[in-house]
């Protein structure tokens, strides 16, 4: 991994402004035996005329001199720094055009907040006038007249702490753009998973259809599919672990697998082949898949399932009772991974009656509200027989109290069994 | 996440992590699972007496671990499962693999 800091800018210009032509003259010297570049100025205005036209990383700033002393220079410097701040949060806020500091002769000053260091030098017995620069922002002071050991450590300290402050400057920009990066990724995936999704609900005689999922803010591997066929419909419900890109990648892989077998052979040789098909990317990630995968047989309203690991589904009776669906098996990349070879999905069927409901939904809707514990009873006795699949899909997802997006995905799928005419519809 | 390991005698290490186990805290305890069955400790039990909260990333961490303890001729066993790492373990069935124990010593009598 690159050096996130060196994206700091070096500690290579200084500006000494001094109205004393001597000191000037011997700061210079003194800077540029230790190799940086001096450049002068004879006074206040000056020395902001010079910052304007080009930026310094250090500044070296008398306090008396004529036209303008080194106190007013640091109350311009302070206002560059206010104005640039604002810019900066007006920029990223998008609140239109950043206002400027006035410069001298009202031109326009713009100077970031970590890019100039100032050392004030004051004439002996000034020293309240240091501490009440250093209030205005320089960063240290030498008292005239100095020698070489007060300037050198003055000059060392100021250069070392200008540098870690660039040095974390840098380090906070690059997470800003990871975080930025990441945000992108979210989405990217956040739109495969959404498109993944089916577009539209099919007409099966004697039956309703509905679902619903409410993304999380993290994309995860939720999935619901289905599918018609000569004799009914397949429906899919399959949850891989883990969130972000990889997740939504090995759940698309997943969808197409089962769309693949889905209608050419019964649910237990369907998801064992899906899970073949899925083994080795299961086996590289070390992640695995829970799966419901149903098959309605429309004319016996008969349904044969497999249940991998998922278990957030039950048959609604029309008179309230709630029955689960056995068998269960594991997820899909529990037994290869250890060591079990290819697991056997054993199907089970149930008979759906006239007001019967099937509902299937992901882990999401009992991790939204925790306390609420909601369990297949519980979910179960929510709903009402007479209530069509679309409200029912929708008394479901309310059942938890959301503010703001799921902790994962919320997805419910209701299959209705219609009533008879004048069974009260 | 804090998780502590403890090595008894035998190739055993009780390992107890400490609040949240989903998706920021999984790469850790499965990186200190698989480290302890490679310095020769095969046989795990995770306390998950701490446990907060568990989702799918933290079983794929015991999984992990599990299918490295059993490489290595051992085994990895859960104790104190809270209410809602019971429910999640038995959603998944999972708790057919990740057997979990009412207490340590249960876990370690089993092994």
């Amino acid at each position: 991994m690159s050096d996130p800091t060196a994206g700091a800018a070096p500690v290579r210009r200084v500006l000494v402004v001094d109205d004393d032509p001597d000191i000037n003259r011997l700061v210079r010297l003194r800077l540029e035996a230790r190799g940086y570049e001096v450049d002068a100025a004879g006074n206040g205005e000056e020395a902001l005329e010079r910052l304007a036209a080009r930026p310094a990383d250090l500044m070296f700033l008398d306090v008396s001199m004529p036209r303008m002393g080194g106190l007013e220079v640091l109350e311009h410097l302070q206002a560059a720094r206010v104005a640039a701040r604002r810019a900066e949060i007006d920029g990223t806020e998008g609140r239109g055009e950043p206002v400027a500091a006035d410069g001298p002769g009202g031109a326009p000053f713009a100077l970031a907040p970590t890019d100039l260091a100032v050392i004030l030098m004051t004439a002996f017995g000034s020293e309240s006038v240091a501490i009440d620069a250093l209030r205005r922002g320089a960063d240290d002071y030498l008292r005239k007249p100095f020698d070489r050991q007060d300037f050198e450590g003055v000059l060392e300290r100021t250069v070392s702490r200008l540098v870690l402050r660039r040095q974390n400057a840098a380090l906070q920009q690059q997470l800003e753009a990871q975080r930025r990066e990441l945000a992108a990724e979210l989405a990217r995936a956040g739109r495969v998973q959404a498109d993944l999704l089916p577009a539209t609900v099919p007409t099966i005689p004697g039956f309703e259809l509905a679902a619903r999922c409410i993304p999380a803010r993290a994309v995860g591997g939720d999935f619901y599919d289905w599918q018609t066929g000569e004799d009914g419909l397949t429906v899919s419900m399959g949850d891989v672990m883990g969130k972000g890109m990889p997740a939504a990648l090995l759940m698309a892989t997943v969808r197409s697998a089962l769309r693949t077998v889905a209608l050419s052979h019964p649910p237990a040789v369907a998801v064992r082949l899906t899970a073949a098909a899925v083994a080795s990317d299961l086996s590289r990630w070390g992640g695995f898949v829970t799966l419901f995968h149903a098959r309605l047989d429309a004319a016996r309203r008969r349904l044969s399932f497999v249940d991998a690991g998922h278990g957030c589904v039950f048959v609604r009776r029309a008179g309230g009772e709630v029955v689960s669906l056995p068998p269960r098996g594991l997820p899909l990349g529990i037994a290869p991974a250890l060591g079990a070879g290819g697991a056997d999905y054993e199907a089970g069927e149930v008979d759906l009656h006239p007001g019967d409901t099937l509902v299937v939904y992901s882990d999401g809707l009992l991790d939204a509200d925790p306390d609420l514990r909601l369990d297949r009873a519980a979910i179960g006795a929510s709903l009402d027989s007479r209530e069509s699949a679309a409200e029912m899909v929708n008394r479901l997802v309310a059942l938890p109290r959301l503010d703001g997006p799921p902790p994962d995905d919320l997805t419910v799928v209701v299959l209705r069994c219609c009533p008879a005419a004048g069974d009260g519809t | 996440m804090e998780i502590s390991a403890e090595r008894r005698d035998g190739g055993v290490t009780v390992v107890r992590p400490e609040g949240r186990l989903d998706l920021l805290s999984a790469a850790e305890l499965k990186r200190l699972l698989v480290e302890e069955v490679g310095a020769g400790q095969n046989r795990l039990v995770v306390d998950l007496m701490g446990v907060t909260f568990i989702d799918s990333s933290g079983l794929g961490a015991l999984i992990g671990g599990l299918k490295a303890a059993r490489t290595a001729g051992g085994n990895l066993r859960l104790a104190r499962a809270g209410e809602q790492a019971l429910t999640i373990l038995e959603l998944t069935t999972l708790d057919r693999v990740l057997r979990p124990y009412p207490t340590v010593e249960a876990a370690l009598a089993a092994a």
